[in-house]
């Protein structure tokens, strides 16, 4: 009796702190089907007649391309997670077949990761205007990769010890070349290990709002700038604000339930499994 | 000629290098020169005189100790309740794993639209939470004052990255072996010693991974604070990267932000090795 006592208690808890910990999310989300004179009481109301206008007048207003934004958001975040892949995954094959010492360049790899964004962003800054690059696209996946390669090459570190070294023995034995069996044999087996990258560094290239707001003004402005030129502008309009949020977390929250298997070890650089 | 698969390593190390060795290396010789938005690269050499104007620089110590009492309080706060957090979810007989992902989603969400949620529920007159503080007769306007504007800072932060430092522990939980908390079952310890002499001393290595991760990402905190505060009341958080921001785009001080570039390396590289120093002592041989 005490026993169930206990559990009840436990399952309680562990509902308030899920409620708690996404409250807000929740409540953000609420506020974009709100009417904008329900936004603005001085009492937060639950209940109401869900509307639309706010996702209308955000897709559709002359004076904010927020089209423009998700466009260079998608095609930003989708080259830093293929860029990050393709260069990272010769690279930690190399790294785990050929005597090379891989300690001191995985610890290299591992203090960028921990270097904050904030150290590179006057130098790159710099560099990115002398080679004319700033407000390009170009210029801010390449921004990127301070972060996307360091994690795709720790995190694909830990996958391909796991892939066995005698198919790869026996293809040599046959006479394949290395490139070949890098193609044909490597990246098939360490496919749980790509999903992973390419989804963390996906996420966080469309979250990051740092360098997007040094190294862009409007030709390569992203989805996190152009919301935040919402709240920071003249008028505040919270339900616009709210949906325009909305439409920028919810493709998040979605991945968060399909990837939650990597995320462990994604998010830990592999540390634990 | 040995096949040492250079070839394999060496585009990203290359590009590794441009994007990050080389930038660190540029703002070491720029914090030694005069650089400004109207001399950029080619600005007489001044020897240390911007690490002098940096150190007298009142704006970079309140920056620092901004930083640091924001680091501090979110970072313990955190991982007290991420903690706690932690062996609730791991105690439980069924369902772990869809809490598990019910807690972690904050995570996955960016910093800056907590600061666009944030700034919603902090507004003074439509905000959720002075309401709450009105309803139970306080009457305070948060963002108005310096230190209740740096807590309700940390109040966002703690709301987004609890759930970091609860993922990472549950991680470590799960991977604990079994045996020797059976065994102090077994003994007849209670679930308090258990923690305190068992879990916790076995955790030692999570807990520092946990730590450095959160203490560095709390370092750099920039997107909340941003549209919450802009670094305000006066200088009232004004954070290090507040600061940089400020610098960069604000004085077009490149040497001096430079010089402030390569403080902050020195000042991260130092709180890595002490939490290294503080947690991996027995596992050193």
């Amino acid at each position: 009796m005490k026993k169930r006592y206990i559990t009840f208690i436990l399952y309680f808890l562990a509902v308030f702190a899920v409620v708690i910990v996404n409250f807000p999310i929740f409540f953000m989300i609420l506020t974009s089907f709100k009417k904008l004179a329900l936004t603005m009481v001085p009492k937060p109301i639950f209940i109401f007649k869900p509307v639309l206008e706010n996702y209308k007048l955000v897709l559709s207003n002359p004076n904010f391309p927020f089209w423009h934004y998700i466009r260079n958001s998608l095609i930003v975040s989708l080259s830093t997670s293929i860029l990050s892949i393709v260069l990272a995954v010769p690279c930690v094959y190399g790294l785990s077949r050929f005597k090379i010492k891989r300690d001191n360049l995985s610890f290299w790899i591992l203090s960028i990761r921990m270097a904050p964004p904030l150290t590179f962003a006057l130098p790159i800054f710099l560099i990115l205007k002398y080679l004319k690059m700033t407000d390009t696209i170009s210029g801010l996946i390449f921004s990127y990769f301070t972060f996307s390669i360091p994690l795709a090459v720790w995190i694909l570190n830990t996958f391909i010890l796991e892939v066995p070294y005698e198919l790869e023995e026996a293809a040599l034995i046959d006479g394949a070349s290395r490139g070949k069996i890098l193609i044909s044999i490597i990246f098939p087996l360490l496919k749980p290990g790509l999903v992973a990258v390419f989804i963390l560094n996906f996420i966080f290239a469309w979250n990051e709002f740092f360098f997007a707001l040094l190294f862009t003004l409007d030709n390569a402005t992203t989805l996190t700038v152009g919301a935040a030129r919402f709240v920071t502008g003249y008028s505040i309009h919270w339900g616009a604000i709210a949906s325009a949020s909305t439409i920028a977390m919810i493709p998040m929250i979605i991945l968060t339930f399909l990837i939650q298997k990597y995320l462990v070890r994604g998010l830990t650089m592999g540390a634990i499994k | 000629m040995r096949d040492r698969g250079t070839r394999f390593i060496l585009p990203a190390v290359l590009v590794l290098l441009f994007v990050t060795v080389f930038p660190l290396l540029f703002s070491l010789y720029l914090s030694f020169t005069d650089s400004t938005v109207y001399n950029i690269y080619n600005a007489p050499f001044v020897g240390f005189k911007n690490y002098i104007k940096l150190f007298q620089d009142v704006r970079f110590h309140d920056s620092i100790v901004v930083t640091l009492k924001y680091v501090v309080f979110a970072v313990f706060i955190e991982f007290i309740l991420g903690f706690l957090l932690a062996l609730l979810i791991d105690s439980l007989p069924k369902g772990q794993k869809i809490f598990m992902v019910l807690l972690i989603i904050p995570i996955m969400i960016s910093p800056l639209m907590y600061g666009i949620m944030f700034k919603l529920f902090y507004n003074g007159i439509y905000g959720l939470v002075p309401w709450m503080f009105r309803s139970i007769g306080l009457n305070i306007s948060l963002l108005n004052k310096g230190s209740t504007a740096l807590n309700a800072l940390i109040a966002v932060d703690v709301f987004q990255w609890t759930s970091f430092i609860f993922l990472i522990l549950y991680a470590g939980l799960k991977s604990l072996p079994k045996e020797p908390i059976e065994a102090a079952k077994i003994d007849g310890a209670n679930y308090k010693d258990t923690v305190k002499y068992i879990i916790i001393p076995l955790l030692r290595p999570v807990i520092a991974i946990a730590l450095i991760f959160r203490t560095m990402d709390a370092i750099k905190t920039f997107d909340q604070v941003f549209v919450i505060t802009s670094g305000g009341p006066g200088t009232a958080t004004t954070t290090l990267s507040m600061y940089t921001y400020f610098l960069m785009f604000t004085r077009f001080d490149f040497g001096k932000a430079a010089a402030l570039t390569v403080v902050i390396i020195v000042i991260i590289t130092f709180i890595t090795k002490f939490y290294l120093k503080l947690f991996y002592r027995e596992v050193q041989y």
